[in-house]
Parts: structure tokens; sequence; C-alpha cells
């Protein structure tokens, strides 16, 4: 039998740049769901009850125990809202950590790139974070007593903002833990100590000064006021700035592509 | 005019705890690719770091290097496959990628790797023969200007050793080739001129046959 000749056009007009960019972040973005899904689709859906499944059970943990709301009349609402930034930020920002050691092989392609695969996580982890946050909002319509937010566009924005934060912050640890491993291990120490500093055991604003200025520089208890301050009527704004907020991630996405272009040998050497 | 590859005062070193290698130094080299190319070396010389350079996959230390086309990834290579895949899907990952038409792709690889049912199976149940017929399958259905060839050595029986001759062949003349290999009846076959990386510096040789007897002398 012989060779079947390969058809394609002799020299293709080149693709533009940002045609070709587009091409790798939707392959490496279908690949990774095939991957993460296994055999069957529906198991795609792993990706959203888990987060989803984190927040529900805190906050059942939390109603067993009698915590009592410090604002308003509904512990379910007070803290489904406050844990809802913190499972976003943790799981989006850990899956774009690992997201360069999983498809470090998929550089060896030329037409892929570091940031290709980290903006194929992110649009990934974003669509999930996305859904869990519509889903959780329905289950708290449903089951709470009194849901009635005060600024519905501020809940969206400050979420968004704790997407956008999430991504930012993870892909300057994804560059260094791609040329130090070990720093994964740091990552995850940082964890904790969010979900300690971030306000959702406490509430920030009765911290006294200067200490509360302090825990203010944390840009994901930013995202836990803001979304507090958009749903509660009488909530004090004393420690919101949604300008350092959007400064800080912007500044942390800023460095991360000054640094990959300058490290970029570095990188794709490992 | 012919597209070029342009090396430009490229440098490339790899440095180990007790050690500095040195495997592109200061080279100057402009690739015609109305040709083909075959380059020579020892073990250890920096061939296949030579063919990362000019694909674009690893940047050198210093200098540049100019591309004003498409260019594969290193011929025959399968690291890029996910175990977890069958060699159906890792193939549809590819051609997205490179934008190639899918069933066309699909097609060619599925007649030239004679691959059967094993398409639709995980990639890790593949030997390491079936996977290298995956990949160079893969490279040779995706239509680039350059051909990057690592080491190319006899995978599969005499029937595919035939075919992958015929997709050379029919390749020739749409685009051009650099190959590396021991295998100097290999790049004779299909390379026009030679160059023999040698302590970091690239000699080049107008004809394969006199690269053939620089290598084979300071072998």
């Amino acid at each position: 039998m012989e060779a079947t000749p390969v058809t394609e056009p002799m020299r293709r007009l080149g693709a533009s740049p940002l045609a070709i960019n587009a091409a790798a972040i939707g392959a490496i973005l279908l690949r990774d769901i095939k991957l993460r899904a296994g055999p069957y689709y529906t198991g795609f859906l792993m990706i959203l009850l888990l987060p989803l499944a984190h927040l529900l059970i805190v906050v059942i943990v939390f109603h067993i125990f009698g915590r009592l709301a410090p604002q308003g009349t509904d512990q379910v609402v007070y803290f489904g809202l406050s844990i809802l930034p913190f499972v976003i930020y943790t799981y989006l920002s850990r899956q774009i950590v690992i997201s360069l050691a999983e498809n470090r092989p998929l550089l060896y392609f030329n037409r892929v790139k570091i940031f290709d695969i980290l903006l194929a996580r992110v649009i990934l982890e974003a669509t999930g974070s996305v859904v869990v946050f519509i889903i959780f909002v329905c289950v708290l319509a449903v089951y709470s007593t009194d849901f009635s937010p005060r600024d519905w566009p501020g809940i969206v924005f400050a979420v968004a903002a704790t997407i956008y934060f999430g991504f930012s912050f993870g892909v300057p640890n994804a560059l260094i833990a791609h040329v130090l491993p070990v720093w994964y291990m740091f990552f995850n120490f940082t964890i904790p100590v969010f979900w300690l500093a971030s306000g959702i055991v406490f509430l920030p604003t009765a911290i006294q000064d200067p200490y509360d200025r302090w825990l203010a520089l944390n840009p994901l208890l930013q995202c836990v006021e803001w979304i507090r301050y958009a749903y509660y009527e009488d909530y004090p704004d004393k420690l919101l700035n949604i300008p350092y907020l959007i400064t800080f991630a912007t500044a942390c996405l800023a460095v991360s592509l000054i640094a990959e272009r300058l490290a970029r040998r570095v990188l794709l050497s490992k | 005019m012919s597209a070029m590859i342009r090396l430009s005062r490229v440098s490339k070193l790899y440095r180990t705890e007790n050690h500095r290698k040195v495997v592109l130094d200061d080279v100057t080299y402009s690739f015609d690719t109305r040709y083909t190319y075959g380059i020579f070396g020892s073990n250890g010389a920096g061939k296949s770091t030579l063919l990362r350079l000019i694909g674009g996959t690893e940047l050198p230390n210093s200098g540049q290097i100019f591309r004003d086309l498409r260019i594969s990834w290193p011929l025959g290579f399968g690291g890029g496959f996910h175990p977890l895949m069958t060699g159906r899907e890792n193939l549809k990952f590819v051609s997205r990628i490179y934008g190639a038409n899918l069933r066309r792709v699909i097609d060619f690889v599925e007649y030239f790797s004679e691959l059967g049912n094993y398409l639709d199976m995980p990639v890790s149940t593949y030997s390491s023969g079936m996977q290298a017929r995956l990949a160079f399958g893969l490279s040779m259905a995706i239509d680039f200007d350059c051909y990057l060839v690592d080491e190319i050595t006899a995978v599969g029986d005499a029937r595919f050793g035939l075919r992958c001759r015929q997709a050379f062949e029919e390749k020739r003349g749409r685009s051009s080739m650099i190959m590396v290999s021991h295998d100097i009846g290999t790049i004779k076959a299909y390379c026009d001129r030679g160059l023999v990386l040698y302590r970091g510096k690239l000699v080049a040789f107008g004809h394969i046959d006199d690269a053939i007897e620089f290598y084979r002398k300071n072998l």
C-alpha cells in the first residue's frame, strides 16, 4: 500500500499571535477538562462539588457549634458569605500553582507558552467558582430565614475580585514553584494562615487599632469585608479598601509577567 | 525569497555543581530552508539542545534566534502525550494547538501508525515502539515549513520504515528538515547539507559527505 500523501496546503499564511495563543489556551483547557473529568463528562461535577462541599461542611460545623453571627440575624448567611471568598481563593490559587507542574511536558511543544497553561487553568477554575457562587447563593436563598442582599452588584464584584486576586496571587507562586518545587509546601502553609487572618472567624472591626490596620493589609480580608459590606445594610466599611485590593492583585500579576519574561530561559530549562 | 532560521551569536551552556558544559559558543549560522540539513556530533555534544533552541522550546544564554516560518517540535517526541489519555485524544490535543484539521490528522495517523484499536486505548498501555509510531505519525500529519528530526531510530517493522521514508520524501519538496542522528546512512539519504557540532562550534559543510568525513575524523 502506498503512503497517502498529506494534502495540507504548501505554505499557509501564518496565524496571528493572538490566534496562536487562543488555540493553545483552548486546547489546554479542553485537555484539562478531559483529564479532571475522567472517562465520563459528569466527572466535571467534581470540580464544582469539592469547593461546594467544603463550603457547606464548614457552615454546618459552625451551625452545630452554635457560633453566633456578629452581624445580622442569620448565622448561616453570615458565615456562608464570609467563607465563600476563602473557598474560592483556596481552590483557584492552588490549582494555578500546580498547573505548571502538571503540564510541564506541554512546554516541549513550541506553540505552548507558560502563560497559556496558567490562563487555561484560570478559565476552568474561574468558571467553576462562578458556578459554585451561583449554587451557594441559591442554597442560601432557599434555606435562610431572611436572605436579602443590600447590593447585588457589590456582591458580584466582590466575588469577581476574589477570583482576580486568587489568580494574581497564584501566578507568581506558580512561577516560583516551577523553579523551586519546595515552594509548593510553603504555599500550602499560607492557606491556614489566610483562614485565620481573613476575618472569617472574628469580626475585623472589633480588633483594636493598630492591629486592625495590619490585618487590613491582607487582600483576602478585603474580599471578605467587601462581600459583607455589600450584603448588610449597616456593616461598617472602616477597613474596606477596594483600590488597595485591586492594586495588590494587579501588582502581583504585573510582577509575574515581568518576572516570567526575564526568567523565561530558566523557566523553560526546567 | 526562501524562509530562514538564523542563529546570531548564540551561546548555550549548562551548569552543574562541578561542571560547566558549553553546548554552543557564539554560533552564527543561517539555515536556508530550501535545503535539508543533517547535524552530526558526538554523544553529549548538544545536538538535541540545538534542536530545542531552533524549535524555541529552550532559550539561549546569549544571542538571538530568528525564525520566520512554522517549525515543528522534535519529530518522534512523544513526551507531551498524557499517559491517561487515549492516542486519539492526544492527537486531538496536539492538532488543536497547531490549528491542524482534526479529521485529516486522525485519518492520516490511523493509516500511518497502524495502531488500530489501540488508538482508543490510553497511551500508558502502549509499548515504546507504539508510542514512537503515534508520535512520528502525528508529526508527519501536521504541515510545517521545517521539521526538526531528533534521533529517529528504527521504530516499527520494515513496512513502517518504508512509510517513514515515503513521508519524508513527500515532505521534501515542500518542507525543509533539520535532522540529528548518529545514523550516517539515514542523514545521507535525506540531507543535502551537513553540519558538525564540535566543541561548541557549528562547523558547516556544503556537501553532506564532507561533514561525514569531518565527523568520522574527529569522533
